[in-house]
């Protein structure tokens, strides 16, 4: 088959497709259209239609949970900056609290204040991969 | 006679201004005016025996939402836009390949049988690679090749830029190309 040009292709795409607006009975499909068009929308439609209508009151919603999710991550960040604050040496031992837990409690606590383990050197899976040396290791890091 | 009847050919603004007052007259109008080109857009695209239901439903989607036109494009590529939707909406909903009918595929003015059927048999491989394509790509180059539209236009309607449009009209015509050379 010779090969052919983009002007080849674009002529052929041109003509695709004509027997098939040929054959299409278009005033059956304007009368169909103009009765869908009369009869009551469908559920999800009027579904959709109600959503609509209640935007207000979603977009209050959202402006709500906006500042709820805002203000968790406010207090949660502020909370972090403090524990990152350089702390004189043997803050941990002056919090016996901290260095009495075991392991588990430990990854308890790192869990909650959104810890992972790669300040650990030369560890690369998660907290629960961490022996109780290494996780006191990483809280004294944390606790400067 | 001085007595001027209705103007025989509003364009098309002032067609679906009158179907935003709720003139139904105008909505079948404007059906009539651009079934085909639709029938056609969807034919090519890969439609196969649903063009009718298509082209009625892309229809009826537009006159629906005639609030969402702004008149950035024409009404015509509006409804094209809206085809396109429709046909991938069928397609996620039966999961399957494009059906297109090869008979669908005529060929211009081939007067000897033997070019006619290089040329049908050129149209058939054509309009299955057309339905392979990636939507957008299949979509910018039907509407630039087939519908002769400018790259702005089809940009407005697709909702991309046209230096995007650009690139997917290239990137289909290289791999047409290439499928109808193998």
């Amino acid at each position: 088959m010779a090969p052919l040009s983009e002007q080849d292709i674009e002529r052929l795409a041109r003509g695709l497709g004509r027997e098939a607006a040929g054959r299409l009975d278009v005033e059956r499909v304007a009368a169909r259209v103009v009765a869908r068009l009369r009869a009551p929308a469908p559920a999800a439609e009027r579904r959709l239609s109600w959503v609509w209508w209640r935007a207000p009151l979603l977009l209050r919603l959202a402006a709500a949970l906006a500042v709820i999710v805002g203000g968790s991550l406010t207090l949660r960040s502020a909370f972090w900056s403090a524990s990152r604050e350089p702390a004189p040496r043997g803050a941990v031992a002056s919090v016996p609290w901290l260095t009495d837990l075991s392991a588990e409690e430990l990854v308890e606590v790192f869990d909650s204040l959104a810890v992972d383990a790669p300040v650990y050197p030369g560890v690369a899976a998660g907290l629960q991969a961490l022996d109780e040396t290494e996780l006191r290791e990483l809280l004294r890091r944390l606790e400067g | 006679m001085t007595g001027r009847g209705p103007d025989p050919s509003p364009p098309d603004e002032d067609l679906v201004g009158a179907w935003r007052r709720g003139d139904e007259a105008a909505a079948a109008e404007l059906v009539r005016r651009h079934a085909r080109a639709v029938a056609r857009f969807l034919s090519a695209a890969g439609a196969g025996d649903e063009v009718e239901d298509l082209v009625q439903e892309s229809f009826y989607r537009a006159f629906r939402k005639i609030e969402g036109f702004r008149g950035g494009s024409s009404f015509r590529t509006w409804v094209l836009a809206i085809a396109s939707n429709a046909l991938k909406d069928l397609r996620r909903r039966s999961r399957r390949r494009p059906a297109v009918r090869l008979e669908d595929h005529d060929v211009p003015g081939a007067a000897d049988p033997h070019q006619e059927a290089v040329g049908r048999e050129l149209e058939d491989r054509l309009a299955a690679a057309i339905s392979r394509l990636p939507p957008m790509q299949r979509d910018v180059f039907l509407l630039r090749a087939q519908q002769g539209l400018e790259y702005e236009e089809i940009a407005r309607a697709l909702g991309t830029s046209v230096g995007a449009a650009r690139v997917h009209y290239h990137h289909a015509l290289h791999r047409l190309k290439r499928v109808a050379e193998e």
